[in-house]
């Protein structure tokens, strides 16, 4: 049997076990599909569906995602399959207390990497065996070398440039943006009821897709995120445009490992720089 | 193709297209009315005097508002189409346009694009009874009809007005409604919901459908409009049910969202119908066949 | 003036076509390679940048004519109270000629020619439309997400363009090629071209379609549409939806808009932008009452909006089978499974 076959037969197991034994009401994974591009997601409830989650290198999406949809919600407790990074994701809803733990199941699978030729993320992962799930599916993988090196080798590329160069790069990139925000949606970070961009009164971010408007909202976009974006891609894996928000995501990050030796969402119990205030607090900042 | 309807608009099958570049017309306020804590009316003129002469409607359509900078937003016009020279429009305070509205001076300019969309059968109800059922700001388009209908008195049989809002001082067009009342050819039931009515209070204490039902109208010959909130419809409809009125004699106005207001930005899409094209206004009979997305 | 619709193109006839439109004042847009894989719909003075393999253009077509974003008037607010109105003006007359959009694409400007050419004509669609040509290529390999068999198109429909190219050689376009005049707008192109093209020789036929099976019947999706509008259906099919606006913003058919006010303190812009049913604020209204209030009724609005609403208001299926929507998916979903999934159902 194929590693990717006992894989996807110990995460069918585990679902139709979780599932009759009415553990959870639903199992979101994923659904290998001939000639697809993409494993997409699958949201079974019976035992009998479970025979069609599998794992393999098209798994991109981080299901994370779904765990705080109202209508999954209201399906009942949630298992959800998740790979390494994914977790990370996982870590920062429960630190900002948009999921409990006791709410979810997580079944860890195993990762060699995803993409034809690896995700980004995948060369430089330090997580590919899942932590703090209830359960860890696959086969063991092996972490790749240096990973840390080439972390966010995106962003010092463009540290390279100059203010000029960054500059006409970023306008060239935000440009194409049609603001579909694809980006925001496959965030499992971006879960505001209601957006800054959506909000009129007053109108903090313009919404034509003209250079000032798409300026406002990437950068917004961004910021929202600092400190808390977990680097799992999935912005700019959807981006119709092809816009390198990876590279934004990455500048973020790499800051907060540069001046706060942190990064976000290594375990649920992590205190955020942005967000835990100390009297004691001896750096210079906003407060 | 799209199910026929009573009064809808002339469509490309029959008339030539109408050119539109989304332009707004020059209105200045020349009066403000405090309604309640949270609505305003405004009468409007045309700032292009020629265009204030050319400018006709019906009772029941709509126009594209707005205070330039905020944007555009869609409300009925709510003065009648015998009153000439002016247009009036009731707006609650609820969101950025609106807002900005209720901001505004007499002798400000706004910007106005319609008259949009169809209107009240009033070819229908000459010589029926008529019965007009508000709840809340729904009064509004109602009130435009009701003027109308009181300016060509002769040419309608009885004329009943139940009007209710959440309490005495959410009620609109307060003048009017006492104008209403002293009527000897109207009759005019006011109510407040439980808990809303204040000591001075004279009307009936009630939600508008049991205050319906008490005021007992005949549904012989007669033509029920109605406009309020959703949750008010609804049971409005239920005691006309009960009080033994059709559903094709009943009507209301939609509010959906619009962008455009003729039927293209797809928002007041329900069904194969858009709101702003199709209706606003429509028969109780044809909102039961359409998707409930409204 | 040749009564023959079809022509031969030599092999230069497209470098040609490129240099002479453009000195007679025409504007070419033509499809062109800005980043690796990307092709768009963008200006081209020489026929060196027009892309020569692509499955299709990232951006539909529509844009050209109904833009994401585009001015409707600007403002002026005056010290004396009064404001000042500039009604933006319609889009110059020159000539625009589309080089190389797909089939598809061109049969969707029908859908869009509906929308905002009934009752009221929209001025600067218009004015966009009718200095257009549209020079369609045929399709010779079309992407695994392409269906525009099931909703009635061929690789090489005609609908919508002016003049429908065939590749002879291996390329779509560049090398000898049929051109087919479907429109008298489509004979003047060929007419500017001169001695690069010629009446086509007796008994030429254009090759025959790429093979592309149909997946499902329309008619059997209206069928169960009709009938489908409460169905627990769309619940289990929307679940994975995460209610972007990828699917419409790059269908060639979508034309829902916003319009909004963008301004500084004393002046500004109403402009109108792209918007998309799926968005949870489309149908919000101020007071809170929003009439599709969860995503799989914005799901179902879409589909039910292409696939009957439209037809039975307009006549036609809102939907070409272009695949953007399907290649876009964040959630990897597809339109065609959905719409396969709905015509098995009817048929049981």
């Amino acid at each position: 049997m194929s590693p990717e076959a006992s894989t996807a037969q110990s995460l069918a197991q585990t679902a139709a076990e979780m599932l009759s034994q009415g553990q959870v009401a639903l199992v979101i994974g994923y659904a290998p599909t001939e000639g697809k591009r993409l494993s997409p997601p699958v949201f079974v409830t019976t035992p009998e569906e479970a025979q069609r989650l599998g794992f393999d290198s098209r798994c991109f999406g981080n299901l994370s995602v779904y765990l705080w949809s109202p209508q999954v919600r209201q399906m009942g407790k949630t298992a959800v399959v998740v790979k390494g990074c994914d977790v990370r994701a996982v870590n920062v809803l429960l630190r900002e207390n948009v999921i409990k733990r006791e709410d979810i199941v997580l079944i860890g699978v195993r990762c060699g990497g995803v993409g034809d030729l690896p995700a980004h993320k995948c060369t430089v992962c330090d997580c590919r065996d899942p932590q703090g799930c209830d359960v860890v599916v696959g086969d063991a993988v092996d972490q790749p070398d240096g990973a840390a090196e080439g972390r966010y080798s995106a962003a010092e590329a463009l540290e390279e440039k100059s203010l000029d160069e960054r500059r006409e790069f970023w306008q060239r990139q935000l440009d194409k943006c049609i603001r579909c925000y694809a980006c925001r949606q496959v965030c499992p970070l971006c879960y505001c009821k209601r957006c800054i961009v959506e909000k009129s009164t007053p109108q903090w971010v313009e919404t034509s897709a003209h250079p000032r408007g798409n300026l406002s909202w990437n950068v917004v976009r961004a910021f929202h995120l600092a400190g808390r974006c977990v680097g799992c891609g999935e912005c700019e894996r959807v981006c119709p445009m092809n816009i390198p928000l990876g590279a934004i995501n990455q500048k973020m990050a790499k800051l907060m490992e540069d001046e706060y030796d942190f990064r976000s969402g290594m375990s649920p119990e992590e205190k955020a720089p942005f967000t835990t205030f100390s009297t004691d607090d001896t750096d210079e900042g906003i407060l | 193709m799209s199910r026929a309807m009573p009064n809808v608009p002339a469509t490309t099958d029959d008339h030539a297209l109408i050119p539109m570049d989304y332009t707004s017309s020059k209105m200045r306020i020349a009066s403000i009315v405090d309604e309640t804590s949270d609505v305003k009316t405004f009468r409007l003129t045309f700032c292009d005097e020629q265009e204030g002469e050319a400018f006709d409607y019906r009772a029941g359509q709509f126009g594209l508002y707005s205070v330039f900078g905020a944007g555009e937003a869609t409300f009925c016009i709510a003065s009648s189409p015998t009153r000439k020279g002016y247009m009036e429009c009731s707006v609650k305070r609820a969101g950025k346009v609106t807002g900005e509205l209720h901001q505004c001076n007499v002798g400000d300019i706004v910007g106005f694009r319609g008259p949009y969309g169809n209107w009240f059968p009033i070819d229908l109800m000459k010589g029926k009874n008529l019965v007009f059922v508000g709840g809340g700001i729904g009064l509004a388009p109602l009130r435009s009809l009701i003027w109308n209908c009181l300016d060509l008195r002769d040419q309608f049989g009885e004329i009943a007005i139940v009007y209710g809002a959440r309490s005495v001082s959410d009620l609109v067009y307060k003048e009017e409604l006492e104008t209403w009342r002293q009527m000897e050819d109207v009759s005019t039931v006011l109510t407040v919901d439980p808990g809303g009515e204040t000591p001075e209070w004279e009307g009936e204490v009630g939600f508008v459908p049991t205050v319906l039902e008490e005021a007992n109208p005949s549904a012989d010959n007669a033509i029920v409009i109605t406009c309020g909130p959703p949750i008010m419809i609804k049971f409005v409809m239920m005691s006309l049910e009960k009080l033994g009125f059709g559903h094709e004699g009943i009507y209301t106005t939609l509010e959906n969202r619009m962008k455009c207001g003729i039927g293209k930005c797809g928002r007041c899409n329900v069904g194969n119908l858009y709101v702003c094209k199709d209706g606003p206004v429509f028969s109780y009979s044809q909102l039961q066949e359409l998707p409930q997305e409204f | 003036m040749p009564t023959n619709k079809l022509y031969e193109g030599v092999s230069d006839w497209l470098q040609s076509a490129v240099e002479t439109l453009s000195a007679a004042g025409m504007t070419v847009i033509a499809p062109t390679q800005g980043e690796p894989g990307v092709v768009n719909l963008t200006r081209v003075t020489s026929a060196e940048a027009i892309a020569e393999r692509y499955d299709n253009t990232l951006l539909p077509l529509k844009g050209q004519f109904f833009p994401i974003t585009e001015t409707l008037l600007e403002f002026e607010r005056c010290e004396d109270g009064d404001v000042e109105i500039q009604t933006e003006p319609l889009p110059a007359p020159d000539e625009v000629i589309v080089l190389g959009c797909r089939p598809c694409d061109a049969a969707a400007m029908g859908t869009m020619d509906k929308v905002f050419q009934w009752d009221y004509d929209d001025v600067r669609y218009r004015a966009r439309r009718d200095r257009a040509t549209l020079v369609a290529f045929a399709c010779t390999t079309p992407s695994p997400e392409c269906f525009c068999t099931s909703v009635g198109g061929s690789p090489h429909g005609d609908e919508g363009s002016d003049v429908l190219v065939f590749g002879l050689g291996g390329d779509d376009s560049g090398g000898r090629v049929l051109l087919k005049v479907n429109t008298d707008k489509g004979r003047q192109f060929i007419d500017r071209l001169g001695d690069r093209v010629r009446p086509a020789s007796e008994g030429v036929q254009p090759p025959s379609p790429p093979e592309l099976a149909r997946r499902f019947d329309t008619d059997a999706v209206k069928a169960w549409l009709d009938e489908g509008f409460d169905s627990d259906f769309w619940q289990q099919m929307a679940l994975s939806c995460l209610g972007c606006g990828a699917c419409s913003f790059l269908c060639p058919t979508c034309h829902c808009f916003d319009i909004v006010d963008e301004a500084t303190w004393n002046r500004g812009q109403r402009r109108r932008n792209w918007d998309c049913c799926s968005f949870s604020l489309f149908t919000l209204h101020a007071s809170g009452h929003n009439p599709r209030p969860e995503q799989f009724s914005r799901c179902r609005q879409r589909i039910m909006h292409k696939f009957k609403y439209f037809p039975e208001r307009f006549g036609r299926i809102a939907c070409v089978g272009c695949g953007r929507c399907i290649r876009a998916c964040a959630a990897g979903r597809s339109l065609a499974e959905v719409l396969t999934e709905v015509d098995a159902r009817q048929k049981g």
